[in-house]
């Protein structure tokens, strides 16, 4: 509960401070793609999707807060020569990134690292909860396709700590934004 | 600027450190099939990392125990009654009755009952319906050798319990 409440703080004060600065551009976007378990034997990939929305601060800086279901597939385990399953469960994560890039929202192409921090649940059948404090770092491109609407492919690394291990996914999504321009700025 | 900088670089150590030294293992520990004659008869089995490669291997890096979940057979040799079994766990492998083992044992699989002459097969996913005391079990794991106790009880007991293992997650170094 104090890392969520943490998180929320965390959260509050970035879009309190990104109301004081003139704000540019917001534009709110979803995505969907794959969810890849990186070293993780008992789970196999699943699917990942959620929403998020970006507020520039500057021409190329901008945080997104952003909202994530990622599903894993089910674990196989080979036992007595017969292959047994197990429910992979799914995470759900809200947080909030930085971007670093193009994130202008104009026609045409451009590049962004982002990297960020949340609070991510792996629920699963029949066992506790695991909730804690995650972190993602990942490279994307954007494609201005009309003045206000951009697509986006993802690639991006998320590391949940537990327990003095961790549990880690590599995530590739693709993803539609819609821009509104608040003024002000570019 | 500055500190953002330091904060996403801080964020891509702790990502890149975490990929490189920890993992999820699933461990299979396969133990011998066993039988049960009578009304609150008793086996036992040694579950222990000593018996497993992947578990001994990574024992002194084990970070956290990440699931454990069971598979079996047990098949009801009783044409007439129907028999239930119990399964229990404890770091003990002294115990000589099941009046001990209950009382000193963790109870950690009831509920499974066998009709008259049929075989119930225990899946991995659906252990957990049967399992009680996850987080004692997740300790037991921990310390890598703990004894699983079976009591049979019914009117006329008579039955095989076969295939049996316990399905590992261990998050540890490599």
């Amino acid at each position: 509960m104090r890392r969520l409440l943490l998180v929320l703080g965390i959260i509050s004060l970035i879009l309190a401070s990104a109301t004081s600065l003139s704000a540019t551009q917001l534009s709110v976007g979803g995505f969907a793609g794959l969810n890849l378990p990186v070293a993780m034997d008992d789970v196999k990939m699943g699917m990942a999707y959620g929403f998020k929305a970006r507020i520039a601060l500057m021409p190329s800086v901008g945080i997104e807060p952003n909202f994530m279901i990622a599903s894993y597939g089910e674990g196989e385990a080979e036992v007595y020569d017969e292959t047994y399953t197990r429910d992979g469960g799914e995470i759900t994560s809200f947080g909030v990134d930085i971007v670093f890039g193009g994130i202008s929202g104009k026609k045409g192409a451009s590049f962004f690292v982002a990297g960020g921090i949340g609070s991510s649940k792996w629920s699963r059948d029949c066992i506790d909860d695991v909730t804690e404090m995650s972190f993602n770092l990942g490279v994307g491109m954007e494609y201005g396709v009309a003045e206000m609407i951009s697509i986006e492919l993802r690639a991006k690394a998320m590391v949940i700590p537990h327990d003095d291990g961790s549990y880690k996914n590599g995530m590739i999504t693709g993803g539609l934004n819609y821009f509104f321009n608040l003024g002000g700025g570019e | 600027m500055k500190r953002l900088l330091k904060f996403l670089t801080l964020a891509l150590i702790l990502i890149t450190a975490g990929c490189i030294i920890s993992g999820n293992i699933l461990v299979v520990v396969k133990l011998p099939d066993k039988s049960l004659k009578s009304n609150q008869d008793t086996e036992m089995w040694e579950v222990s990392k000593d018996n497993v490669g992947d578990w001994a291997d990574h024992f002194d890096d084990i970070n956290h125990i990440v699931d454990v979940g069971f598979t079996m057979i047990i098949t009801n040799n009783n044409t007439t009654d129907a028999a239930t079994g119990q399964f229990y766990i404890s770091k003990r492998d002294d115990f000589n009755s099941a009046e001990e083992v209950k009382e000193d044992g963790i109870l950690l699989l009831s509920g499974l009952t066998v009709s008259a002459g049929k075989s119930l097969t225990v899946k991995w996913q659906e252990s957990y319906d049967y399992l009680s005391n996850f987080d004692a079990l997740k300790k037991y794991a921990m310390t890598g050798q703990f004894y699983v106790y079976a009591i049979g009880l019914g009117e006329s007991i008579d039955i095989d319990i076969r295939r049996v293992a316990v399905i590992l997650t261990i998050n540890a170094k490599p």
